[in-house]
């Protein structure tokens, strides 16, 4: 188990995608043409990126004066994550090279850190190369928009692969 | 607003390519079957309104440079919790050698 842990923190420890990484600067401003749900208004996002938080990232509106998310990589607190894009937004994010998709969950911080959960239902995709986001809903039943990050962590250092 | 009835095994089309079949009418069930292009994205209403209502609830409120320290603390803190309650197994399996 212990190995499995220290697996996970060398996971969180390693650097973005050289092409992804040159793009995750504040000063770039990421379009959401269509906002996102409940917000449709905000259609330009900032990431701040800071090791202090890292894994986690902050997802800024530019639009909406006190609108900002926390993110964080599906991949990290779920080990078989799997998103299949749809075709519709795969196209309407002009995405050709899978590689410069980002991906992001949203994550609700609860008081207690253990309720902490993540939407993996819906993602947020980013095109690195055109810098157009949208979020993504998925058709896979499984997924929850209230994934708890705590349990799946759990489930990951418990992995007996 | 179009209001129509249908029976079972009958259809609607909604444009030139999308087709809605009545399929099965149980109870207040309705069985449907719907035929559209790969580009259009079919969702259940409610699923719509969970993800709109979850953006909303993960809202983290202007964050300011002082409020973004705060918040550094308190994912910090998760993540140490995270990590160190993990930890805290090791010496158990350790001590079975």
């Amino acid at each position: 188990m212990a190995n499995k842990v220290q697996d996970f923190k060398e996971l969180i420890s390693q650097p973005y995608p050289r092409k992804i990484a040159n793009k995750l600067d504040e000063s770039v401003v990421f379009n959401f043409s269509k906002g996102i749900p409940a917000f449709e208004d905000a259609k330009r996002f900032v990431l701040h990126v800071s090791d202090k938080i890292k894994p986690f990232l902050y997802l800024k509106s530019l639009d909406l004066q006190g609108l900002g998310f926390i993110c964080i990589d599906p991949f990290l607190v779920k080990k078989d994550y799997c998103i299949d894009i749809p075709a519709k937004d795969q196209a309407e994010l002009g995405l050709e090279d899978p590689g410069m998709a980002f991906v992001l969950s949203l994550v609700t911080v609860e008081k207690n850190p253990r309720e902490t959960t993540a939407n993996l239902l819906a993602p947020i995709i980013i095109n690195m190369d055109n810098l157009e986001g949208r979020q993504v809903i998925l058709s896979d039943d499984r997924l929850s928009v209230r994934y708890n990050i705590w349990k799946g962590l759990e489930k990951f250092s418990g992995q007996n692969t | 607003m179009l209001i129509l009835t249908r029976k079972s095994d009958e259809s609607i089309i909604i444009g030139n390519n999308i087709k809605v079949k009545v399929l099965k009418v149980q109870g207040n069930q309705v069985h449907l079957g719907i035929d559209a292009p790969r580009d259009f994205s079919i969702f259940r209403e409610e699923i719509f309104e969970q993800i709109r209502a979850e953006n909303a609830n993960a809202v983290q409120n202007d964050i300011e440079p002082a409020k973004l320290a705060e918040l550094e603390n308190c994912l910090t803190g998760l993540k140490n919790l995270l990590f160190s309650e993990d930890e805290e197994q090791e010496p158990e399996t350790g001590k079975k050698d």
